[in-house]
């Protein structure tokens, strides 16, 4: 036997938890409003019967609002599913508005209480059997024996149900259904009532569906706009979910949900964004310099000993090949090994941003940075994006889906691989590491905040002209701090170390070789350490491309074959100059490494300035594949590739200003002349504008709005 | 009629009853969804720039930009 079942609520209600405790998965969870943005589907079992059970994006009601939540409404109108409908009982009344439309909509779903335990710990206490005889719904409460409850309820609950709702007689439903054709009441496989509220709603998804004649319209439109049915429906069923609660509460108290005395601190208008940084700034520090460099050291010393040491052993004792030891020591230790190193500072990053999640923490600096994020034509919602970019911007770049604004959602998606992503750091650590020491946590917090402010520069200037924001609107629900799960956290965490190890282990491992191949075979398939001269394939590909890379100081054949390798994955970056540098030992991906690059005598070398040119450079540069993948699906292919040309354009600009000024060449004077000339020209300007501000005006200019007299 | 204007010119901490949401229909419909009809609504904080409000409605707290809060029509208790 096969149950499908859809899991439907509000938003921040916990349908991805009960997801993740029913089918044993990890999904991302969060709290704060929008966590889930698409559907995912995974079975259990249970007594030998199999269950599907369908997570899908929170919603308010049964009208979208955002792109997620038309996922949930076109599930709803296209699947005859059974379906679970969660409820926090801290929030009864604003859940159950959602109940009454899935009833009118001629379902029969399954009411699950989350939070019931909360709710009586602040005092109040509901009588679900009232409320299941009210609705005529089967009511469970979330406990752990849910997954039993769920099995049991779901094979005798019947799909459909025949809701009449008696507090509608005011409206003018069978005036409205009168208009519809039968095939057309048919085609939606909804009862004609609940068309005919959609219609007095004017509810387009639902009207679009209908295919009206103009006619049709014209009839519906008169009665539709006779008065204000949207404001009247609302108030109809609000008033008889007021009427359920107060039938079914047992013990009454009053209480604000989301309310904390500590927000007083958290939300004050000075301290609040010194908070924030604060906060930011000790999570980079316990992550990139403290705790996580201390445990990187411990990891990079177990690998070098249990797989670096005896896998080079082994090879020599068995007299391999000589390119059978190049490509086991120099390709696949040297290229992924060393970035297993990094599982301890990634596991930490996801940990701190786990928890900020979790807390609650995220919906008040959304509310924060609403105002200044609106200055750069961004949402205070973007704040979500832009934090988990710092982990991964593949992910980070679904979330944008929770913004309601198509462009504003699009230039967050846009900005979002500008942020630098955990991927990005054995860059910093290596390169960084090599040339600033101690200092270079300073230098990686320094490249944080560049990314984030040319991002919203990038937004600012797209919002201008291109991206406009007509009517952009911010509605965000305050979660209350919650102590983040212990068992939520390590899920997550586990699920990090899993798709970074096979990461490793997949992509970069066969990019490795691949590399290393490229490396030491030339173009004729010769193993260029048995020859005497010969260009191997990387570097004759290398130095025709280099060429355009010269002007922003990276000219280096062995840095721009890693930079475009590095598209593939950014963690591939260090790898490949570890690779083309032929490093012995080179498990380490760290200072140590960064300074064989400063040696002369290999391949790739830096310059302190090249190097600053490079951390630059590599923050900026392109998206990695798996984010464009994303951008496509979530922005189209027009703006994906206006994302990645822009963003390359930018880095490339930007690092060539740095470096043209920095090396006094001819083109530094002509920069430096252009923007001596600007700065006089702006002078010029501005004191004229001050001077006829000020002066005493001598006409008498007729129709002239300044008080000059 | 004086008793009548727009939520965001109420006070902080004070208590007013919903009489009407204005606005653009996608607007008022998730202002209504959210239970902006027949309730009461209370200013919890304005932001540091003024541009966005939290406001408590019913039991939870919302945080909406300033134009969205002067949509809603609200009137004193005397």
């Amino acid at each position: 036997m096969n149950n499908k079942i859809a899991l439907i609520g509000n938003p921040n209600v916990g349908k991805t938890t009960l997801y993740n405790n029913l089918t044993k998965s990890f999904e991302h969870t969060g709290n704060w409003h929008g966590v889930t943005v698409d559907k995912k589907e995974k079975a259990f079992k249970y007594e030998n019967n199999i269950y599907d059970i369908v997570d899908l994006p929170g919603l308010y009601s049964l009208t979208s609002f955002s792109f997620e939540e038309q996922v949930s409404i076109d599930y709803l109108l296209s699947n005859n599913t059974q379906i679970i409908n969660i409820c926090d009982a801290n929030l009864l009344a604003r859940n159950l508005y959602l109940t009454l439309q899935l009833l009118e909509m001629g379902k029969h779903p399954i009411l699950l209480i989350n939070f019931d335990r909360e709710v009586r710990s602040r005092g109040v206490v509901y009588d679900y059997d009232t409320l299941s005889k009210m609705l005529e719904c089967e009511v469970i409460v979330n406990d752990k024996n849910i997954k039993e409850k769920v099995a049991k309820k779901v094979i005798s609950n019947s799909l459909s149900f025949n809701y009449s709702p008696n507090y509608y007689t005011k409206l003018p439903i069978h005036e409205i259904s009168s208009v519809l054709t039968n095939e057309q009441i048919n085609c939606l496989k909804t009862p004609k009532e609940f068309i005919a509220i959609k219609l007095l709603e004017k509810d387009e998804n639902i009207k679009g569906r209908l295919y009206l004649t103009p006619e049709q319209e014209k009839k519906i439109n008169r009665i539709v706009n006779h008065k204000d049915y949207l404001s009247l429906i609302a108030s109809l069923r609000y008033s008889y979910i007021d009427e359920l609660i107060n039938k079914i509460t047992k013990k009454k108290k009053d209480f604000v949900y989301g309310k904390f005395k500590i927000d007083k601190i958290f939300l004050n208008k000075f301290l609040a964004i010194p908070i924030f940084f604060v906060i930011l700034f000790t999570i980079f520090y316990i992550t990139f310099s403290s705790v996580g460099a201390y445990l990187s050291e411990c990891l990079k010393f177990l690998i070098d000993k249990l797989i670096g040491e005896p896998v080079t052993q082994v090879l020599l004792k068995i007299n391999a090949p000589s390119w059978i030891i190049g490509l086991f020591v120099s390709g696949i230790i040297s290229g992924v090994g060393g970035l297993l190193s990094f599982i301890p500072q990634i596991v930490l990053l996801f940990l701190f941003l786990s928890l900020l999640e979790d807390s609650g923490y995220m919906s008040r600096l959304a509310f924060l940075f609403e105002d200044l994020f609106y200055k750069f034509g961004l949402s205070g919602k973007s704040i979500f994006t832009i934090l988990m970019s710092f982990g991964c911007t593949t992910s980070a770049v679904l979330t944008s889906r929770n913004i309601e604004d198509k462009n504003t959602k699009i230039k967050t998606a846009m900005i979002s691989p500008y942020m630098s992503c955990s991927a990005k750091l054995p860059i910093y650590a290596v390169i960084g590491g090599a040339f600033f020491g101690k200092g270079n946590i300073l230098i990686i917090i320094l490249l944080y905040i560049l990314g984030v402010i040319v991002g919203l520069l990038i937004s600012n200037i797209l919002s201008k002209k291109i991206l406009k924001s007509k009517e952009r609107s911010f509605i965000l629900e305050f979660p209350p701090y919650r102590v983040p799960s212990f068992k939520q956290i390590l899920r997550i965490i586990a699920q990090n170390i899993k798709s970074f190890v096979v990461k490793v282990s997949t992509i970069l491992l066969s990019f490795s070789v691949i590399v290393w191949i490229f490396q030491n075979f030339t173009f004729k398939f010769e193993y260029i350490p048995t020859m005497s001269s010969g260009r191997s394939m990387l570097e004759v590909i290398g130095e025709e491309l280099a060429i355009f890379f010269r002007p922003i100081g990276l000219g280096n054949w062995g840095i721009v074959v890693s930079l475009i390798v590095g598209i593939m994955a950014k963690e591939m970056v260090v790898g490949t100059m570890s690779i083309i540098n032929k490093v012995p030992n080179s498990t380490n991906f760290d200072a140590q490494l960064g300074l064989s690059f400063i040696t002369s005598g290999f391949v790739i070398s830096f310059t302190p300035l090249t190097a600053v040119i490079m951390l630059i450079f590599s923050l900026l540069y392109m998206p990695c594949i798996s984010t464009i993948a994303v951008l496509h699906k979530e922005i189209g292919l027009k703006w994906t590739v206006i994302t990645c040309l822009l963003q390359f354009f930018v880095a490339y600009t930007i690092c060539f200003f740095i470096y043209q000024i920095a090396i006094g060449g001819i083109l530094s004077k002509i920069l430096l002349s252009i923007l001596a000339l600007s700065f006089i020209i702006f002078i010029f300007i501005l004191s004229k504008k001050l001077s006829r501000k000020h002066s005493f005006c001598t006409f008498k200019c007729k129709d002239c709005n300044k008080n000059c007299h | 009629m004086d008793n009548f204007f727009s939520l965001d010119k109420g006070i902080e901490n004070k208590k007013y009853r919903v009489v009407d949401i204005g606005g653009s229909e996608k607007i008022k419909r998730r202002m209504l969804d959210l239970g902006f009809v027949d309730c009461d609504v209370m200013i919890v904080k304005r932001s540091a720039l003024k541009g966005v409000y939290l406001i408590q409605i019913r039991n939870f707290i919302l945080a909406l930009k300033r134009k969205e809060v002067a949509n809603v029509l609200v009137k004193k208790y005397e």
